[in-house]
C-alpha cells in the first residue's frame, strides 16, 4: 500500500508510492477530504462545483466558496491504462489502470481501480470515488464499481 | 488590429549539435556551441545580439550573454509551454524586432533528455534542471500520486478518447512513424539513421499507455539547436536567403494545468492558436509546401494535423496516408526525421529543418521549390503554438 514519502528523499528516487506535500488550496482540499469522505469545492455565489481547486470561480468570478460534503458517485468518464512507468513506487504492480471519475456534482477526479478490472470499465459505469487518508493533509482516492460484485 | 508581424521579422541563421544518446559535454556548453553556430550562421557576431529567449530551465539569458560576449542585451524572456515553447519564443521574437526593442534575437535550447534520465558511468547526473512551474502544481496532487507521471500517461487521458471517437487503428498512427523513419535515412544527423523500421517492428513494440506504443513516442536526446532572428530588411543583407515569419500564435487548452476537468477534453492549444497564425499570414492550411509538425507522439500529431485545418476532425487517419506525407507526397511531414527519428530538440528541431528547406539547402529531403512552410509546437498538457514561415521573394 501507499507509504509516506519522506520530504528528504526526493520523489523519482523514492521506492514508494508518491505521497505530495501539500499547500495552499490543494492542502485545504485534502484536509477536508482526511475524515475519508470527499469535500467539493462550491461556489456560495452560483452554486457551482469545482475541481481541482481555485481560487475563483471560473463561472461568476467569485471568491466566495466552501466545502460541501459528497458521496462521491458518478461514472466512468475516462480511463488509461500503464505498461510502462518511471515512477519506482508504481512498477510493481504494471500494469495499473486509473480511473477518470465524472462525479454527480460534475467535477471529475482520479483514482486508481480497485474491486474490478479494465475489462469491467465501460464510458458511463456508475462508480464511487473512496478516499483513503495517508495523511492529514494528503487522501489517496480509490475507484469502485457502485454495486458490489 | 492595427499591427500585424507579417513578414516584419526573419529567420538568418540556425544551428544544430549532434543528436546523441550521452553526450559528453554539459548542457551549458551545447547550448553555447548551437548559439554560436547560429549567430556565424547569419553572418553576425554576438555583440550583434540584443535580445535573448533561453529555454525554461537549464541555463540563463545573463549566462549566454556573459560566455558568447553579449554587451548589451534589451530584451530577455522565457516562455513556459514546454515543448510548445520555442516556436511560440519567434512571436516574442517578432513582436520585440518589430516594435524595434531589439535588434536581432537569439532563440536557443538545449538539454540532456537522454543523460537526465541515464547518465554516463561514473558521471554525476547534472543539477541543470527543467522548470516545470506551469504543469507542477496539478499534476503533483493529483496525477503523480496514481503512477500518472510521464507525458505518455498523461496525454493517454484524451489520446484514448481520440482514438475511440474515431475509429483510429494503430496501422494508422504507424504510417506516422514509418515516414519519420523514412525521411531520417536521409539525414546525417537523425539518431535512426541506418536503422530502417517496417510495419511489423512497430506493430511488435510493447504498449508503454493507453494507445501508445514504444514506437509512437520520440526519441530520449542530448542535443542544443538555435536560431536567430532579426528584421526582414536588414536580414536581406545577410548571407543566406531570408526565411519570413508571416504569421504566429500560441494557444493554451481551457484549462491549461490540467487535463481531466476541460469541457472539451479534444481540444488543444493549437485549435486556438493555428487559425490566428494563418489569419495573420494571409494564407490558408493548404497552401503548405511541407509540414513540421511537433512529433512527441504519432496520435498528438493527427491531433494536431486536425488542429491546423489541413483536414476535418477525425480525417488525420486518411490524411496521411498514400504517401500524402512523405517526400513526393503532397504534404511532406517531418523532412528531417522529427522527434520520432531525428532527435527531440523540442521541435527546435523543426524550426531549423523548416529554414533549410525554404532556403532551398535541405539537400536530399528538399523539397522542390518549397515556398511556404508551417511548424507547430506542443507541449506541457496539451499547449500549443505555430510559425508560418516564407522563403522571401
Amino acid at each position: 500500500m501507499t507509504a509516506q514519502a519522506s520530504s528528504t528523499n526526493p520523489p523519482a528516487a523514492s521506492p514508494r508510492k508518491y505521497v505530495p506535500e501539500t499547500e495552499g488550496l490543494n492542502r485545504e482540499f485534502f484536509e477536508n477530504c482526511a475524515s475519508g469522505t470527499l469535500h467539493l469545492q462550491h461556489c456560495d455565489e452560483c452554486a457551482t462545483y469545482r475541481h481541482p481547486p481555485r481560487y475563483y470561480c471560473q463561472h461568476c468570478f467569485s471568491d466566495r466558496w466552501s466545502w460541501e460534503p459528497s458521496s462521491g458517485q458518478g461514472t466512468v468518464a475516462s480511463w488509461v491504462t500503464s505498461h510502462f512507468t518511471v515512477d519506482r513506487g508504481w512498477v510493481d504492480e504494471l500494469p495499473y489502470t486509473t480511473v477518470v471519475v465524472e462525479l454527480d456534482e460534475g467535477p471529475r477526479l482520479l483514482g486508481a481501480i480497485r474491486n474490478m478490472t479494465v475489462d469491467d470499465l465501460h464510458l458511463g459505469k456508475p462508480v464511487r470515488l473512496v478516499g483513503e487518508p495517508k495523511r492529514d493533509d494528503f487522501v489517496f482516492f480509490w475507484v469502485e464499481p457502485l454495486e458490489a460484485g | 488590429m492595427t499591427t500585424n508581424l507579417r513578414g516584419e521579422a526573419a529567420i538568418v541563421g540556425v544551428a544544430e549539435t549532434d543528436y546523441m544518446r550521452g553526450a559528453d559535454r554539459t548542457i551549458p556548453e551545447l547550448i553555447l556551441q548551437a548559439s554560436m553556430a547560429a549567430i556565424r550562421d547569419a553572418g553576425l557576431t554576438p555583440a550583434d545580439i540584443d535580445g535573448v529567449i533561453p529555454p525554461p530551465g537549464f541555463i540563463s539569458t545573463e549566462e549566454i550573454a556573459a560566455n558568447l560576449g553579449m554587451p548589451e542585451v534589451r530584451y530577455s524572456i522565457t516562455v513556459h509551454m514546454g515543448g510548445a515553447s520555442p516556436t511560440a519564443a519567434l512571436q516574442s521574437a517578432a513582436m520585440a524586432i518589430s516594435t524595434g526593442i531589439a535588434n536581432a534575437v537569439l532563440v536557443t535550447l538545449g538539454w540532456n533528455g537522454y543523460s537526465a534520465m541515464r547518465p554516463r558511468p561514473g558521471v554525476a547526473p547534472s543539477r541543470r534542471k527543467l522548470d516545470l512551474g506551469p504543469v507542477l502544481e496539478v499534476s503533483r496532487n493529483f496525477y503523480t500520486p496514481y503512477g500518472v507521471r510521464s507525458a505518455a500517461q498523461w496525454y493517454s487521458l484524451y489520446l484514448q478518447r481520440y482514438v475511440d471517437l474515431y475509429d483510429v487503428q494503430p496501422t494508422d498512427a504507424a504510417e506516422i512513424a514509418l515516414a519519420s523513419r523514412e525521411h531520417a535515412q536521409l539525414n546525417d544527423k537523425a539518431q535512426m539513421r541506418g536503422r530502417p523500421m517496417r510495419l511489423q517492428e512497430y506493430l511488435d513494440s510493447p504498449p508503454i499507455a493507453g494507445p501508445l506504443r514504444k514506437l509512437d513516442c520520440c526519441l530520449e536526446t542530448d542535443c542544443a539547436a538555435a536560431v536567430v532572428l532579426t528584421s526582414a530588411e536588414r536580414a536581406r543583407d545577410l548571407p543566406h536567403s531570408p526565411v519570413l515569419y508571416l504569421g504566429g500564435a500560441e494557444g493554451h487548452p481551457d484549462p491549461a494545468d490540467e487535463i481531466t476537468n476541460r469541457p472539451e477534453l479534444l481540444r488543444l492549444g493549437l485549435h486556438y492558436a493555428a487559425p490566428r497564425a494563418f489569419a495573420m499570414a494571409g494564407v490558408k492550411p493548404t497552401d503548405m509546401d511541407f509540414l513540421q509538425i511537433y512529433d512527441c507522439f504519432t496520435y498528438v500529431v493527427m491531433m494536431e494535423l486536425e488542429a491546423l485545418g489541413i483536414c476535418e476532425p477525425g480525417g488525420a487517419k486518411d490524411f496521411v496516408k498514400g504517401g500524402n506525407i512523405r517526400l513526393g507526397g503532397r504534404y511532406p511531414m517531418n523532412t528531417h526525421g522529427g522527434l520520432l527519428s531525428q532527435g527531440h530538440c523540442w521541435g527546435l528541431n523543426h524550426l531549423v529543418e523548416a529554414t533549410r528547406q525554404l532556403r532551398h539547402e535541405a539537400g536530399a529531403a528538399q523539397v522542390a521549390g518549397c515556398e511556404l512552410g508551417v511548424v507547430t509546437g506542443y507541449g506541457d498538457l496539451g499547449d500549443g503554438s505555430i510559425a508560418v514561415l516564407g522563403r522571401d521573394r
